[in-house]
Parts: C-alpha cells; structure tokens; sequence
C-alpha cells in the first residue's frame, strides 16, 4: 500500500468537498483529532466532522511542503487556504460576511494493519481562523 | 528514516522542555535559526531560541510531554506528541501557592529542519491555539 498516495488523495478529497472517499479511508474506529475540537472516534463521527467543515466553507486548498513516513506513520506538511462561508458560528462568533485564512499545518496520519487510518491528528493554529471570524462578525 | 542526528534532538529536546533547561536546548540551535511557535510570529536570528524558550517557561510551571511518533522526509523531522502544560498566573508565586495555575493537555506536531551538523535551522510548532486561552480566561487567569 503506497501510504503517501493514500495522504494525497486524501487532501486532494478535501479540496474537491468529497466526505465518502475520505470516510472510505478510515478504520471503523478511526479516531481523528482536529485542532482542539472533541476527538472524532468512529466513521460516523469522522464523516460528521468532515461535512461540518465541508459545508461552512466554501473552497479549500493545501499545498503540501513536505511528506514523511516511517512505518504505519504518515506526516503530511501544508499550507491551506480557506474560504469560509458568511454565517458562520465558530466559538461565540457568527460571522456575517465570508473570510479568508492562510495557515500552515500538519496532518499526522496512524494506519493500520489494512492500510486503513486508525488515527488521524490535524495540528495547526487556531487563533488566525478566529480572528478572521470576529473581522468578519463587524 | 531517521537518522542518528535527529534521534538525538527528539532525546534531549523533550527532556530538556520538562527540565526547563534553556543552556542544554539553546545548544541544539544553528547559529541563524528560524522558529514559530503556534500563532506567533516567526523568531528569526542567534537570540530567537533563547527567547522563544524563556517566554515558554515564564508562562509554564512544569511540562510533561509523552512523543507518539516521528517520520522523517524530504529533509524535515516530524515529531507528535501530547503535553500537559501548567501555567501559572502572570500574578507569579504568590498566585501559584495560592494554586492559582490551570493544567492544559494538548496534542502537537514539531517540525525540525537541520543544518549539515545535526543543528535545529529551523522549527515549526504546530498545535492548537483557542483551548489554552479559553482554558485560562475560564479560570481567570492571564498568562
């Protein structure tokens, strides 16, 4: 199982807003930790959280920097930009006009036996994102 | 895969955070490196790892890091770990015997680049950034 084909597909997913082939890619009890939000444990919840990201923005890119494996461990470096959507609730804000953010992370993906992502870690900064909410909340 | 150099900055960049120990981990740097932490702005220059480590334990009272894994590639490090930092008030000692101070887990990503000689040229911390302010201003206080 080429592990870096499965990372880029899986970003490149994220971009075009397809949940399924992403779910499809998950261990049933894929538990995936998305920058200071609840661990996601489980398809459903993973599918959950994809489509509440997908549906309050309205385009995402990742340039990935870099790539790195060592055994079932995957580490994927990028840069994303996001457009969000207007009316969107994050933390106490609502905003009323659409952003914009440009942030850099990094995707640790856990696979498991199958080839499948067991777990799944989104590790980037978060204060940008609500920044450009409260701007936007004016 | 990971080679012997960057075992040895995994080795004493953990324990060296936990100690607090800013001489051993200031010693791990090139001398020009380039550092951001989370939100911050990037540190650049000879003093940008003194400074990004004394602020990081002015703020903290004690640290314990657990490393999960680390890959390497393309000539970066990658490094996942979850910590429990403590932080104290800014109100100092006198707050802090009064335990005045918040525990806060979070889960991260250190990206390490180094130079020829097994030297830090550049870091990346990746963690969240909104659960440690709001943690703190919940429990009133400011770091």
């Amino acid at each position: 199982m080429d592990k870096r084909r499965v990372v880029e597909d899986f970003l490149r997913a994220d971009e075009a807003g397809d949940i399924e082939s992403r779910v499809a890619a998950c261990a049933e009890e894929v538990v995936i930790y998305d920058a200071g939000q609840p661990p996601a444990v489980g398809r459903a919840a993973a599918r959950a959280l994809m489509t509440g990201f997908r549906d309050v923005t309205s385009r995402r890119t990742f340039e990935v920097l870099s790539v790195a494996e060592e055994g079932n461990v995957v580490y994927a470096w990028w840069q994303s930009h996001v457009d969000f959507r207007a009316g969107v609730t994050l933390g106490p804000v609502t905003t009323t006009r659409p952003f914009d953010v440009t942030v850099s992370g990094v995707h640790r993906f856990l696979f498991d036996a199958t080839g499948h992502i067991r777990e799944l870690d989104i590790a980037h900064e978060t204060t940008s994102t609500i920044e450009g909410a409260v701007r936007a909340a004016r | 895969m990971i080679t012997n150099a960057q075992r040895q900055v995994i080795a004493r960049w953990y324990p060296g955070l936990e100690r607090g120990d800013i001489e051993d981990l200031v010693r791990l740097f090139a001398p020009h490196p380039w550092i951001r932490n989370a939100a911050m702005p990037p540190m650049e220059g000879p003093d940008a790892p003194r400074r990004l480590l004394t602020e990081f334990f002015a703020h903290t009272i004690a640290r314990r890091f657990s490393v999960l894994d680390g890959a390497a590639g393309d000539g970066q490090l990658f490094v996942g770990w979850t910590g429990d930092l403590t932080f104290a008030s800014a109100g100092g000692l006198e707050d802090v015997i009064r335990r005045r101070s918040l525990t806060v887990t979070l889960r991260g990503v250190e990206r390490f680049q180094l130079d020829d000689q097994g030297r830090i040229e550049q870091l990346d911390v990746f963690h969240e950034t909104t659960s440690v302010t709001e943690a703190l201003r919940k429990a009133g206080l400011q770091v």
